[in-house]
């Protein structure tokens, strides 16, 4: 049986249409945006801040090793004997030590996520001109604001720990940078707050957690200080307003959650308790607004107060029971409860108000606050040779938690006199220490006024620690960076590591 | 856990369905005169099976298993006596009534098929690797899924069992040659699945037989997905003239005996209250500070709780038959399968309807489609640690539960052992998969001209996917509770459409026979997934979620390809095959979607010339082969090449959490395929009527290329802190060996078929960038903080890195001695490096340095086996017949992690009684180092005090059968049964190993996103139970 011509047309032509010509697999991705299309929207541009913000609280930062690491370093704290700190209190990180990359690697993705913010700024502004967007000029302002502090804070967190590191401040240029200069650093840090203080909102006048030109210029203050150009911290420091020193009856709104955005508050890292199962290795992504401080801290007793820090606080200073629990000390909602523990640090667990502690805490990182402001005030004062201004600054820190006077004769008494500058250094040394204990700021300090050797080398036993201060000013490069980074070798390792 | 459909019910329902489906086979009879007879070998042994057919009509019927027949027949009718591997005869009827038929064996079995891809090819003329399984090897033992079905049953193909039930079997075609997924393509009646796992719900019986392709020249057809090999399954089409009805049912159980010794409740809080000594500073304080406490008599032995005996219940129900008009073929089972861990468990219940019908003679027109429904219930982790981990750890002085029915727990926060009552945990948690499924086809082919055909034909697969855990709230006894109930629901579904045509041009011109095939098919899949989570405190009774957190996402890909393949030979001699396709996926960026995929094979049938030597020798087939081919493996994620935003960055602002964005990913813009060149070298011959077989391949697989997620600078940013790129070569070589020798002597008939083969693989380049010399994987964290696999140029995939244990020290003094005071723990002054005090493992110092430093890390196994084998052996006698498959493995290493459960002793938990002589005081020589409380405890630092040798050779199957008389049968079911046969089986009966943990047969670390990370490490999974099964098998 054979077919007829026909049939063969008929059965090809159908083949022919049976054979699918459409060859275009190119696919549109249903579950993300892409960069091209973003910065459409206020709450595209306010979604990518929020975004440069959540590298903050993760575990590379302030829901752990942000404190652990440089309170670690500082003559404030005896280790517990757990190894995430041990490490760091002995002197013993290498360039493999978890948390030295996760430190390192956190910044840098904060750093991506302001990046990627900026470099929207020319998308922003040209769909402004375009017009018929819901954002304004001042959103724009306010969002490079936000980029450039945040931006900042991260190469702050940075430059402090690891000295010149790659500078990165565009995405599209971002694989295998080699170190700068930490003078660059500096410099960048410089120029982006000074960016930041012009364009952001004052307090008040932007939504809770935001940056805001008090805590850029207040940033700005101390990276001056650090610079030791003490003109220019004066200067912004000066130009600071809105924020007072909370009455002493209020003082642990200072490290509490219920006291969170107070008056005296300049900028924190916000948690709020929600996660969603996955705040091990918490990288930013995800529901896991929590931080494990108060655990670290006070619940585990991972590191505790060193009986020199204890011994540093006057007899009759109220801020010892503000910062540290010994047994038998009154916590807890309305000092109702007798804590039974060991001596922990009482600053920033919820025991002021829970009865015991959280692991997943809620209670905000506290980054920078008016009193230390007044303080760094005083260091610049002192700095530029105006001992009086300095003595007065100090004095209001006094004032508030209500302790005698320098200058007084009940406080040369207690063996602090500020006849001469050494003096108010002295003294500055310590008021400093006090108010800010375990609050990151100690171990930096006492780098900065280059009296680290001094103070960090023995322990309370008078065992040496292993610090070394031509090593362990700085942390070691983590070694993923030197082996995946083209333009590093081991050569670029900070000395001694 | 609720059973979903009542398995007895079901059993009965398919008894009732085959008594009907006999009945009316019965009318298919023509009511004419009978011919009777017996078809036989040239020998005089029988041929069950074989086929008679009344030329030019559909009807026809089938040996028994005597070789007897009858048929009824008009007097002008021929026979046609057809049977696999036999030359078909045609002898007339004339008056005879009793037609008596010797049929020949076919030398070279010239006309067996093996499906190439895009068509089928005679096994003679092939000049590629290929392996063919039969469905009756597969049905050989009941298994959970076709993939276990393979082992031991083709060179080559490698598989790797989970012992749990429905769990993943691994399968491995000539060893791993990417980093990334190194499944094979499954393709069932031309219809892709997604991988191999999907094989599960492919019911066994419905296989006809499976091709597996190896040498790049045969899966080179398949392009870009071609790299890791592929099994072609075959479902059963029917046969014309032949009604088949096959009714199997069988039951058994499962069990394994294998227990851990761990301390009993005297010898526990014995072992605690000397470590509380030692541990003076009251860190270890537990219940047993109360000097009167002893166990109140409880000795609960917690492994026994976790362990029961399984039952193992199935039943298949198969019919087929046709015409030239059509054919067809159905078939519905049941396999229901308990773990032997209590509430694990796997059901998979299946319909599969084949058809094609003839319209005209020159267009034919078809279906196949497979239903599939399983559920799983797999074993529950918790804590971190596997049940068995629990089971060693648990105290034994707990009991289960207490007379008042609560479960036991660590007695208080001071008892210091975290170990999970696993009775409890079983009873509070879910953890249950159900797993739906459609694939099938339609397709119609025209005969255009003589020897030009056109097919086309539109596949489908599936699947609806419900993850079901659950994890209700409960109280203990003791410190564990859980207020919350916690449910997590997914839901994904996948679709998968397929278009496929096929041009074929078959032709033979004088001695030159030549075919052409060109192929256009696209690919059109979307995944797309919801999950839904809910904790609440109001209720852990309901299973339903309200006002939970949910979210969703899409995977949606496509591909598209041309495929050309011309196969040539002259007078079946000279063999050539050549072939090219193109490949077009959305998987890559624009410039590079287009990949070329060109192989090509030379064959020469030595044993076709007339050559002096083959007669001399008794050659009945010498044949030579070479291939050689490029495929890919596009095995990536979704968008690898480009970043993306994301927008779960969330942070609080003005108290509410906010969404947040940022940069998901990395860009490489010249993302491309993985390429695997392949070339195979092989000879085959088979000798005295290919009585005896023999085949010899020996391949080198070349990767390129590979996708590695590589690491880029941290200082860049990117979250993941690797971008997908095209940076690693790997190479395979390696060799297969098969026999076959079957022997026929009156009513004695054996076979043995054995299989060697080996696959070395080697590393040979891992990254761009030149510092970066090892890539470190294998994450098992509990226990171990650090990784346990490394990739590293000239080495072996996946071999394990860490320290050499050279024993125990005995004293400080053997401290110093080895390494000096400055390494001793106690010196106030040690150096960098680990501390040592005597107790502790001793390791060497490889760089000799003079101290123990992570440089002293080496390679300290290797888990790629030297070579694996597997001896078929069958045989039958009169009405017996008895069938063995042993399988093993040689040369390779397993990191035992319970090791680390047995003797750690870094934490409060019970241990192996290994631990009893631990070292407790200087001068104690043993290879058990002493307790240590602290952290970072170097003894337990990945050494070779975890590797064993892995090596095992396995009675995978042993059956026996015996199949009733014909008489017996035509006196019982008066004709209306052709076949009944009993057997009783037993799998994994025997295992010969050295290896001490419970089972060597490890199955592979998976990473979260699917891929291996490790092979060759056991921890702790359900060992393969040893199964007793009684079946019946009876064809009608």
């Amino acid at each position: 049986m054979k077919y007829g011509i026909n049939q063969i047309i008929f059965y090809t032509f159908l083949c022919l249409t049976l054979v699918s010509c459409t060859e275009d697999v190119t696919l549109e991705n249903p579950n993300q945006l892409t960069e091209d299309t973003f910065f459409e929207s206020l709450q595209q541009i306010e979604a990518a801040a929020n975004g440069s913000y959540a590298q903050l609280q993760s575990s590379g930062l302030y829901q752990r090793f942000g404190y652990i690491l440089p309170d670690s370093f500082s003559d404030e704290m005896q280790s517990g004997g757990d190894a995430n700190f041990i490490t760091s209190w002995s002197f013993q990180l290498t360039p493999t030590t978890p948390q030295v990359d996760l430190y390192w690697t956190t910044c840098y993705r904060g750093i991506a996520a302001c990046n990627f913010l900026l470099g929207g700024e020319s998308k922003m502004r040209e769909r402004l001109d375009g017009g018929g967007v819901d954002f304004t000029a001042d959103d724009v302002n306010d969002a490079v604001g936000q980029g450039r502090f945040l931006r900042a804070l991260y190469y702050f967190h940075l430059v402090r720990r690891f000295g010149g590191v790659p500078l990165i401040v565009d995405n599209d240029n971002a694989l295998d940078i080699p170190r700068s200069e930490a003078e660059e650093v500096w410099d960048l840090i410089k120029s982006d707050l000074r960016v930041a203080s012009a364009n952001l909102f004052e307090k008040g006048s932007t939504e809770e957690g935001r940056a805001t030109r008090g805590a850029a210029l207040g940033l700005l203050g101390k990276v001056y200080l650090f610079n030791e150009q003490y003109d220019s911290a004066k200067f912004y420091l000066d130009q600071i307003s809105g924020y007072s020193l909370l009455p002493l009856n209020e003082y642990n709104d200072n490290f509490n959650e219920s006291g969170e955005f107070n008056d005296e508050s300049m900028f924190e890292v916000v948690y709020t308790g929600e996660q969603d199962g996955s705040q091990w290795d918490q990288n930013g992504r995800g529901l896991g607004e929590v931080t494990w401080h108060a655990q670290e801290y006070t619940g585990w007793s991972n590191i505790i107060p060193s009986q020199k820090m204890i011994e540093e606080f006057e007899d009759d200073d109220p801020r010892l029971q503000s910062s540290v629990l010994e047994a038998g000390d009154a916590y807890g909602p309305n000092n109702s409860l007798t804590w039974g523990g060991g001596r922990v640090w009482y600053k920033f667990s919820q025991l002021y108000e829970n009865e015991a502690t959280m692991e997943n805490g809620d209670t905000n990182a506290r980054l920078l606050r008016y009193a230390d402001v007044v303080l760094m005030k005083a260091e610049a004062e002192l700095m530029l040779g105006n001992s009086s201004m300095a003595i007065n600054y100090l004095n209001m820190i006094r004032d508030r938690v209500m302790l005698p006077r320098y200058g007084t004769d009940e406080m040369d008494g207690r063996g602090y006199p500020v006849d001469t500058p050494d003096q108010v250094f002295e003294a500055l040394m310590h008021e400093r220490m006090i108010e800010l204990c375990a609050e990151q700021q100690r171990f930096d300090d006492l780098i900065r006024w280059n009296m680290d050797s001094r103070e960090i080398t023995v322990d309370d036993q008078g065992t040496n620690r292993g610090y070394n201060e031509s090593i362990h000013r700085l942390m070691p490069i983590p070694q993923t960076e030197i082996d995946a980074n083209a333009n590093m070798s081991a050569a670029d390792q900070n000395p001694g590591y | 856990m609720k059973k979903y459909l009542q398995f007895n019910r079901l059993t009965l329902r398919l008894t009732v369905m085959a008594i009907l489906l006999t009945f009316s086979a019965g009318h298919l009879q023509a009511q004419q005169r009978t011919v009777s007879g017996k078809v036989v070998l040239e020998d005089g042994g029988a041929v069950p099976g074989a086929s008679i057919l009344i030329k030019g009509t559909s009807n026809g019927t089938v040996t028994d298993n005597n070789g007897n027949y009858t048929l009824k027949v008009s007097s002008g009718d021929v026979l046609i006596f057809s049977f696999i591997g036999l030359i078909t005869q045609e002898v007339t009827v004339g008056s005879r009534s009793v037609v008596d038929v010797t049929l020949e064996e076919d030398i070279q079995s010239l006309e067996e098929v093996v499906v190439v891809g895009y068509g089928e090819q005679k096994k003679a003329t092939l000049t590629t690797a290929v392996s063919t399984i039969t469905g009756d090897d597969l049905n050989a033992y009941p298994v959970a899924d076709v993939g276990q079905a393979l082992q031991g049953r083709a060179a080559g193909v490698n598989i790797t069992n989970n012992g749990s039930p429905g769990g993943r079997t691994l399968i491995r075609i000539r060893g791993l040659s990417t980093f990334g997924d190194g499944d094979p393509l499954v393709v069932v009646d031309g219809v892709f699945l997604e991988d191999s796992e999907d094989l599960r719900n492919v019911n066994p019986a419905s296989i006809e037989k499976i091709d597996v392709l190896k040498d790049a020249a045969a899966t080179a057809v398949y392009g870009s997905r071609g790299a890791n090999g592929v099994i072609i399954v075959s479902t059963n089409k029917g046969t014309p003239g032949k009604t088949t009805l096959k009714l199997k049912t069988y039951g058994g159980i499962q069990y394994s005996n294998q227990r851990y010794d761990v301390l009993n409740t005297e010898q526990y809080i014995q072992f605690l209250r000397e470590i509380a000594v030692q541990e003076s500073d009251g860190a270890v304080a537990s219940v047993i500070s109360d000097p009167n406490f002893n166990g109140d008599g409880i000795n609960t032995n917690w492994q026994d709780e976790l362990f029961r005996t399984g039952v193992m219940r199935g039943a298949d129900l198969n019919l087929s038959g046709g015409s030239d008009k059509g054919r067809y073929s159905f078939g519905v089972s049941a396999f229901d399968q308990e773990g032997i861990y209590i509430d694990t468990e796997f059901q998979r219940y299946s319909f599969n309807i084949n058809s094609e019908g003839n319209i005209k003679n020159r267009v034919k027109i078809g279906q196949t489609l497979s239903l599939g429904h399983s559920q799983r219930v797999a074993p529950v982790v918790w804590g971190g640690r596997e049940p068995l981990y629990n089971a060693v750890a648990l105290p034994p002085y707990i009991p289960v539960r207490t007379a008042d029915g609560q479960f036991g727990s660590s007695l208080d926060s001071r008892d210091g052992n975290d170990a999970i009552n696993i009775v409890r945990v079983t009873e509070t948690q879910d953890n249950q998969n159900l797993f739906n499924s459609i694939y099938g086809n339609v397709y119609a082919d025209f005969q255009l001209i003589d020897g030009l055909n056109f097919r086309t034909q539109y596949g489908l697969y599936a699947f609806f996917s419900n993850q079901n855990d659950i994890s209700r709230a409960f109280q203990t006894t003791g410190r564990a509770s859980q207020s919350e109930t916690f449910i997590n629901k997914g839901r994904s579904q996948f679709l998968s459409q397929q278009i496929t045509n096929t041009l074929t041009y078959s032709k033979d011109f004088g001695q030159h026979n030549v075919n052409v095939t060109l192929v256009q098919e696209s690919q059109d899949k979307n995944f797309t997934n919801v999950s839904t989570f809910l904790a609440t405190d109001l209720t852990s009774e309901l299973e339903e979620i309200v006002n939970g957190t949910s979210e969703s996402f899409s995977i949606p890909e496509k591909l598209f390809s041309y495929l050309g393949r011309v196969n040539y030979d002259f007078d079946e001699k000279y063999l050539l095959q050549l072939s090219l396709r193109r490949d077009k996926s959305s998987k890559f960026p624009e410039a590079n979607q287009v990949g070329w995929f060109p192989a090509a094979s030379v064959g020469w049938i030595v044993s076709r010339e007339n050559f002096g030597f083959l007669s001399a020798w008794n050659i009945s087939n010498l044949k030579v082969k070479a291939s050689y081919g490029v495929t890919g493996n596009n095995q990536i994620g979704f968008n690898a090449f480009t970043s993306a935003i994301a927008r779960d960055f969330f942070y609080p602002v003005d108290g509410q959490v906010r969404d947040g964005a940022f940069i998901d990913g990395g860009n490489n813009a010249d993302l491309r395929w993985e390429e695997a060149t392949k070339q195979n070298y092989g000879v085959e011959v088979g000798l005295f009527n290919n009585a005896v077989t023999a085949s010899v391949d020996y391949f080198i697989n070349s990767s390129q290329g590979l996708l590695l997620n590589d690491r880029v600078s941290s200082s860049s940013g990117i979250l993941s802190g690797t971008i997908a790129r095209n940076v690693g070569d790997v190479e395979v070589k390696g060799v297969e060996l098969t026999l076959g020798y079957s022997k026929t002597k009156g009513n004695f008939q054996w076979n043995l078929w054995g299989n060697i083969s080996t696959a070395e693989a080697q590393v040979k380049k891992l990254s761009n960038s030149t510092s970066i010399d090892q890539i470190l994987l294998g994450n098992l964290n509990p226990p171990f903080s650090e990784q346990l696999t490394r990739l590293a140029p000239g080495l072996p995939l996946y071999h394990f890195f860490g320290y050499v244990m050279e024993g125990v020290y005995s004293t400080d003094q053997e401290v110093i001695d080895h390494l000096g005071e400055s390494s001793l723990a106690t010196n106030p002054g040690a150096d960098a490096g680990i501390q040592f005090q005597a107790g502790d493992v001793r390791f060497s110092d490889i760089n000799g340095d003079g101290v123990i430093t992570a440089e002293d890390r080496t390679v300290i196994g290797d888990p790629n086996p030297d070579f694996t084998y597997s001896i078929n052996f069958s045989a039958s006698y009169k009405n017996f017949d008895i069938s063995m498959l042993i399988n093993g493995v040689q040369g390779v290493d397993i990191l035992n992690a319970n090791t680390w459960y047995l003797q750690s002793q870094d934490f409060i938990a019970n241990f192996g009684t290994d631990v009893l002589r631990r070292w407790q005081r200087p001068g104690d020589v043993t290879d058990i180092p002493r307790f240590r409380f602290v952290g970072n405890n170097s003894n337990n630092f990945i050494s070779t005090r975890y590797i064993e040798d892995g090596s095992f050779a396995r009675l995978k199957n042993l059956t026996i059968g015996y199949s009733l008389n014909q008489e017996v049968l035509q006196k019982l079911f008066k004709g209306a049964v052709g076949r009944v046969r009993f057997y009783v089986q037993s799998q994994n009966l025997i295992t010969i190993t050295k290896y001490s943990g419970f089972d060597p047969e490890v199955e592979p670390l998976y990473g979260g996103d699917g891929i291996i990370q490790g092979i060759g490490i056991d921890r702790g999974r359900q060992p393969q139970p040893v199964t007793f099964i009684g079946g019946l098998q009876v064809e009608f």
